[in-house]
């Protein structure tokens, strides 16, 4: 067989009659299967014209089923190389266009300067696409630096990179604030950041303070070294350790319903608040299977 | 002058059987498929019986061959396959 690839046909009635009919024009047929009181067979593509030409002559009724064999595959699989092709190019260019930054926009800026802000991200952001994951922190960092500039950050959106920014407060002379009010701790844990908008720090990164601890002093110190008292103000985010007790069901194992407890931890999280971990044991408490939950998260306190 | 079958017939392991020399097929069904070869017919009894290939020289017949049969040719009384 030459052509590479056979043809597959069917006829309704009289197989014997069709079979000698293409024996005796030199035509193989292989692969005959018996279907009610007709047939099936193949032709190789070099002599199914033939075939063909001989039925027809012979008033045989027949119908081309399919193509099989190596080419008939090939000819297949360059239709489908060529979806795939096409396929892969769409997703790669869509991927670019999604990755790709169309612009860089800043709020919070009202005496800082947004040029210097604009120039700082670009600096550090010199690529024109930025993938999902991308670490900001080298960016938020540099941001500080400026002039004005008391807490940073940079995220994506879309395609638009957003930089926010708060500023410090102006530098006018304070006068004693009638309501001098700490910030006190909401909840217990270890500080992993701490950016004062207003008052003095007592505690530092890496510090683990309890619940209602000071975390800022309601006072700044003037360049005279008086202590003037306002209200303490700032960003303050913590380790914090969220416990959770269930009974365990007669029924389900135990890891699903950690998993549905942990699942729904997360869904009910306040803005903001992200799970870093967690972990579980199961009690036995007055014949009574208890599974605690332990969940470990950073939120502002 | 009496004609004789000079094809050949090689049966492999009852599972296959080819035919050379036939001289058309006469009757197709998965429990028998009969050719006609010089001096008679050729009956392959059996089941599941396919035809793997048929041209005209060779015909090669697979399944669970039961039995291989030839008969003396008759006296032709009318079509009896098309």
């Amino acid at each position: 067989m030459k052509g590479g690839f056979r043809i597959r046909y069917f006829i309704e009635r009289h197989p014997c009659f069709a079979l000698n009919k293409l024996c005796g024009a030199g035509v193989t047929a292989k692969a005959v299967r018996r279907e009610g009181e007709g047939a099936s067979f193949s032709l190789g593509s070099d002599e199914a014209d033939r075939g063909e030409r001989v039925m027809l002559g012979s008033g045989v009724k027949f119908v081309r089923l399919y193509e099989s064999g190596f080419f008939a595959h090939l000819k297949a699989l360059k239709g489908k190389a060529a979806l795939l092709v096409s396929l892969a190019a769409a997703i790669a260019g869509t991927a670019l266009y999604s990755f790709s930054v169309d612009s860089v926009r800043v709020t919070g800026v009202n005496r800082v300067d947004e040029n210097a802000v604009l120039e700082m991200v670009r600096e550090e952001l010199p690529s024109p696409f930025i993938l999902p994951g991308e670490d900001f922190s080298a960016a938020e960092r540099k941001l500080l630096n400026i002039d004005g500039v008391a807490y940073a950050s940079v995220g994506k959106s879309g395609r638009d990179i957003i930089v926010k920014i708060v500023e410090e407060l102006p530098e006018v002379p304070l006068l004693n604030t009638q309501n001098p009010i700490p910030l006190p701790a909401k909840e217990g844990g270890v500080i992993t950041k701490i950016v004062v908008l207003n008052g003095t720090k007592r505690v530092e990164a890496g510090d683990t303070v309890t619940k209602g601890e000071i975390l800022i002093e309601p006072f700044i110190v003037s360049d005279s070294g008086e202590r003037i008292a306002t209200r303490a103000m700032g960003i303050v985010e913590a380790k914090v350790r969220r416990t959770e007790r269930v009974e365990c069901p007669a029924e389900g194992s135990a890891a699903e319903l950690v998993l549905e407890r942990k699942e729904a931890f997360e869904a009910a999280l306040e803005e903001g608040a992200r799970l870093i971990d967690y972990s579980f044991e199961v009690k036995k408490v007055d014949k009574k299977a208890y599974l605690d939950l332990y969940y470990d998260i950073i939120t502002r306190i | 002058m009496k004609e004789i079958f000079l094809g050949t017939v090689t049966v492999e392991g009852w599972e296959k059987v080819k035919i050379e020399g036939q001289k058309g097929i006469i009757g197709y069904s998965a429990e028998e498929v009969a050719f006609r070869v010089p001096g008679g017919l050729l009956r392959i009894r059996g089941n599941a019986l396919n035809i793997d290939e048929i041209s005209a020289e060779i015909a090669v017949v697979s399944g669970r061959i039961e039995g291989v049969d030839r008969e003396k040719a008759k006296p032709p009384k009318s079509r009896a396959y098309r």
